[in-house]
């Protein structure tokens, strides 16, 4: 078969990712298998070229965990994971460092991704020699370049972590990702810990950057205001599943599962009134180590019947690829339009 | 109901009774390369049974506010070098550390960010949360118990018989984040500092966390103060808001007011720049330019190198909060500017 | 690996402007190890007298101009042989400190970064080696090899190990779960260089701090196994052998044995005084980055 690049950048079946407790050394030499707990648990999606896939969900849904092994940074149990059709096989080192040119990550937390003990430019300056982005005499022309890319000066290069404000930290930490030009990047909450008018500058530098390098970005969040912001497509995970997947503009206009609804009923609206409103949510989320029978939402859904608490719900389709993981996605889609529908949204 | 509507009308009005009034804080750290002004002149009031949202830059000092008002400040290297601190009419910072000690465990209590770093993993939940009851109210063990599985009751825990015996770690972050304020509930405090309680958590339950909060205070009349810098969280939950930056109160205002007719250009910038969840906006329009270094204020407005409306004069003219409006000031120079 | 730790060192101390900012604990500790050091260094300058040469014409004479700490039993300076001392103990303290440092940290930071069976079971020697006391072990050691220096590094190689693979594991536990690690593992860096070059520049500060306080309690094992018999054997001026000859003459020659003593008094002292400014100095800067 001669086939051009195939449409999907990324294409996951499938996907089971597994922690295991860690064992005690009786139970190591005894061969005693440790508690395993799910991440994510079975997830089947694609990202096409150029488009920005958002992904939201609970804390502990598993969200880092996917973004971690699409990268190959953590193994996949179950599944496989293609990227540019080639398989993405944590254990294959070699393999993987091939792709890594073409695939990167930035990360949530400004103040622990960079490393305190090297400066703005050695941080740079170690990638672009490592993997030979440019000639050794062109790396500090290379590393101002990359400095102006992401808004900062080339004199930052001199500087520490340390004297760097959040904002500046994720430039460089974009920076560093996009050192080796890759075509595909992940970037987990890149702004969730910035206040907004940070938060705003490093949205559009990623607009521009994605418009300007032709990246594919899988944009995971927990603000819905800016996943809308930033995502062509969008899925919603649940406790180690997606659980509603489709076009973003058709997702935040017609939410067809009852935990998406939730999360759009839930989100503080910018309506200077003090709300008189019961929390739209009631209990907790549950720990994956006891995941609930039938439709894991079930003690949690308004919509809850005797059928979800017995039976995996099937994934329905709702045309243009929007589908959602519910017995009931169609009535639950009919009543969001009939009631809170455009009102409220 | 009628009660209740009288209360909120009162307070949107800004004419309960004051509980907190804080005027003329400066709190300053110094540190081998500089002094940092992280409170210059703040001001500001909080009312019985409303709530005050406090918004800004990062590093604008609100955390260093919160503990300021606690007298939690770590000396060296911070010092509270001016102001008063008036609680139910006492100035906290005059008290010694012995009262202030029964004031924190008793009428002021303030909850962190991050949950897991303010439970011990060692300590079951309920004694943790019952030990300030037995601390400074003396209570017995066993009706201490019964107090914190009441509180624990209150904000939602299911069976909490069974679950005051369990540790953190096999709570998960919402029910601890539940924890922590059921230990900030015991003893009924008449303020309560919230610091970025819910920026860690995600919407939904974010949404449960504030229904909780908003349903206790309308039961006990708590007053509060609300860090955050989601606005959205304060649109909906607070009755004034104060916004900060470079350590300063840029504007302060009832929630109404300040969300519909701000009078500061940092205020506008902040607003300008929240995506909205409604539609979806091809560009978000940050405040160009960098939070200025608080080792090296100019004498005038901290805002001017970044404001658009700013004049040669601001950065040279010391400012101050100015009435604008009922119960609205701001701190601009020149608040007409703005929206002409 | 060696040039990796140094310039790992060299990096936890960032030269640069650095003594500015020293306390004055420190810039006294220095100042105490830093003259103690030259004095060794120098020694055949610094030493007016042949620290063997026996004149026993001059025997037992109590500190003089001629003599500043007096001569011994038989007629050696004692001055002499306590500032050649400073050559044994301090190399010997140093070898018997930074050796096991340098492989302890390296597999307490490689079992802290991969986990599994290889960190169990190290934990498992560790915990096991901790059990004991110290110094009961390098003396069982010693008595089964034999006395001399060369069985004082096999006992202390075996054993000081344990305590920085201890401290690195724990600190590598914490580090490795950074995001910059994960960058580094995203950047297709290769795995010793993540651990090395990035890693271990962060997690080497406690144990540098606590090989201060292990070089002082190196010094005075080294002194006291040499005062039992079990360590350097006379003629060679270490200090805890003398002390131990100076012993039969306490009442008649007091300054035989106190002499060395006080130059091991004040060399710990030093050495101290440098851990208290690090603990401070590399403390004060974790916290300025977390
Ligand atoms: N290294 C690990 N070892 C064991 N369990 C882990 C590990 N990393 C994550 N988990 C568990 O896997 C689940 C998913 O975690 P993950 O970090 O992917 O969630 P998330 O959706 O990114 O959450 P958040 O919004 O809080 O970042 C959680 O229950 C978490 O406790
Ligand atoms: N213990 C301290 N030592 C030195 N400086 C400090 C200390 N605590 C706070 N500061 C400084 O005081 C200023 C205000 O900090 P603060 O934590 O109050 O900011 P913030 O408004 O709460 O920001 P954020 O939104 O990021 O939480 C900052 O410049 C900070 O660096
Ligand atoms: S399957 Fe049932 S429980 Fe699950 S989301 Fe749909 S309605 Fe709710
Ligand atoms: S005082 Fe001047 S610089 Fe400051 S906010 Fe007002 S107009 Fe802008
Ligand atoms: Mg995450
Ligand atoms: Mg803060």
């Amino acid at each position: 078969m001669t086939r051009a690049a195939p449409a999907a950048v990324v294409a996951v079946e499938d996907l089971v990712v597994e922690f295991r407790a860690s064992r005690s050394i009786a139970a190591l030499l005894r061969g005693i298998s440790a508690r395993r707990l799910r991440a994510v648990d079975g997830v089947s999606f694609t990202i096409a070229r150029h488009e920005t896939l958002g992904l939201v969900g609970e804390s502990g849904s598993g969200k880092t965990t996917l973004g971690r092994a699409l990268l190959g940074l953590y193994r996949a149990s179950e599944g496989r994971i293609t990227f540019e059709g080639a398989p993405i096989r944590a254990q294959k080192t070699r393999e993987l460092r091939a792709l890594r040119q073409h695939m990167q990550m930035v990360f949530q937390d400004p103040y622990s991704s960079l490393n305190p003990r090297m400066t703005v430019g050695q941080t740079l300056g170690e990638v672009l020699r490592f993997h030979a982005v440019c000639a050794k005499s062109e790396v500090v022309a290379e590393v101002a370049k990359l400095l102006e890319l992401v808004g900062l000066s080339a004199d930052m290069a001199a500087r520490y972590p340390s004297a760097l404000s959040g904002g500046q930290r994720q430039r460089v930490g974009l920076a560093r990702a996009l050192a080796v030009r890759p075509n595909f990047l992940v970037l987990d909450e890149p702004v969730a810990a910035l206040d907004v008018s940070i938060q705003a500058q490093i949205l559009n530098l990623l607009q521009d950057l994605r418009d300007e390098l032709g990246l594919t970005i899988l944009f995971i969040a927990h603000e819905l205001s800016v996943v809308r912001h930033m995502s062509t497509r969008l899925a919603v995970m649940y406790l180690g599943k997606i659980v509603e997947i489709g076009a973003a503009d058709a997702i935040f206009s017609a939410p067809s599962h009852p935990y998406t609804q939730g999360l759009m009923k839930a989100v503080p609206r910018l309506i200077p009134e003090r709300r008189h409103r019961e929390a739209v949510l009631k209990g907790d989320v549950p720990s994956p180590l006891a995941v609930p029978s039938g439709c894991r939402f079930h003690p949690r859904c308004p919509m809850a019947r005797d059928l979800c608490r017995a039976e995996t719900p099937p994934v329905v389709a709702l045309g243009d690829g929007h589908e959602a993981a519910c017995h009931f996605a169609e009535e639950a889609a009919r009543t969001w339009a009939a009631t809170s529908g455009g009102a409220t949204v | 109901m009628g009660t209740d509507a009288a209360r909120t009308a009162s307070r949107r009005a800004g004419s309960g009774e004051v509980v907190l009034e804080v005027s003329g804080l400066v709190t300053e750290f110094r540190l081998a390369h500089g002094t940092i002004r992280a409170n210059a002149d703040v001001f500001l009031r909080v009312r019985k049974g409303a709530t005050l949202g406090v918004v800004g830059e990062s590093g604008s000092g609100k955390s260093v506010l919160c503990r300021a008002i606690l007298r939690l400040i770590p000396s060296p290297p911070g010092f509270v070098t001016a102001g008063r601190v008036l609680f139910e009419g006492r100035d906290l910072l005059t008290l010694s550390e012995r009262q202030m000690r029964r004031v924190r465990g008793t009428q002021i209590k303030m909850v962190f960010q991050n949950p897991m770093t303010s439970l011990n993993p060692v300590w079951p939940i309920g004694d943790q949360i019952t030990e300030g009851l037995r601390v400074h109210y003396g209570l017995g063990r066993a009706a201490a118990r019964r107090q914190g599985i009441e509180l624990l009751r209150q904000v939602g825990i299911p069976s909490p018989e069974a679950r005051a015996r369990e540790y953190p770690f096999q709570w998960s972050g919402g029910m601890l984040q539940r924890a922590v304020v059921a230990m900030a509930m015991a003893g009924e405090p008449k303020l309560l500092l919230a610091d970025e309680l819910t920026t860690a958590l995600d919407v939904t339950i974010q949404d449960q966390i504030l229904a909780l909060l908003l349903e206790i205070q309308e039961r006990t009349g708590m007053a509060m103060v609300l860090v955050s810098h989601d606005m959205a969280v304060v649109a909906e939950t607070c009755d004034e808001v104060a916004v900060m930056y470079a350590g300063q109160i840029m504007e302060t205002a009832p929630t109404k007011a300040l969300f519909n007719d701000p009078k500061h250009p940092y205020t506008v910038g902040l607003m300008n720049s929240i995506p909205s969840v409604e539609r979806r906006d091809d560009r978000l329009l940050p405040i160009p330019g960098q939070p200025p270094d608080l080792t090296r204020l100019n004498p005038g407005c901290p805002f001017a190198a970044r404001c658009s409306h700013a004049s040669p004069d601001c950065a040279e003219t010391p400012v101050a909060l100015r009435e604008v409006g009922p119960a609205h000031h701001s701190a601009c120079l020149y608040p007409e500017r703005i929206g002409a | 690996m060696t040039a990796l730790t140094a310039r790992s060192i060299s990096a936890a101390f960032a030269v640069r402007g650095e003594i500015g900012r020293w306390s004055v604990t420190m810039k006294v500790g220095v100042s105490i190890v830093g003259l103690i050091v030259l004095a060794g260094i120098f020694a055949p300058v610094v030493a007016p007298y042949n620290p063997y040469f026996q004149d026993y014409d001059q025997v037992l004479l109590p500190p003089s101009w001629d003599h500043l700490f007096g001569t011994d039993m038989v007629g050696r300076d004692l001055f002499s042989r306590v500032i050649y001392g400073i050559r044994i103990d301090l190399t010997v303290g140093f070898i018997i400190t930074y050796v096991p440092m340098i492989y302890g940290v390296a597999l307490g930071a490689l079992a802290g970064y991969f986990g599994g069976t290889f960190d169990v079971v190290l934990m498992r020697v560790l915990d096991t080696a901790i059990a004991f006391p110290f110094l009961v072990l390098i003396i069982v050691i010693i008595a089964i090899l034999g006395p001399g220096v060369h069985n004082i590094y096999i006992a202390v190689f075996l054993v000081a190990w344990t305590m920085y693979a201890r401290l690195a594991r724990a600190e590598m536990l914490v580090e490795r779960n950074k995001d910059y690690m994960l960058a580094a593992r995203t950047l297709g860096y290769p795995t010793s260089r993540i651990i090395f070059r990035h890693a271990l520049p962060n997690i080497i500060n406690s144990s540098i701090v606590f090989s201060m306080a292990d070089f002082v309690l190196n010094v005075l094992l080294l002194s006291g196994l040499s005062f039992l018999g079990l360590g350097v054997q006379p003629p060679e001026p270490e200090w805890g052998a003398m002390v131990a000859e100076g012993r039969d003459f306490i009442f008649d020659a007091w300054w035989i044995c106190t002499l060395p003593g006080l130059a091991i008094v004040l060399t710990g002292t030093g050495l101290s005084l440098i851990g208290d400014g690090l603990s401070q100095r590399l403390g004060q800067r974790h916290q300025t980055i977390l």
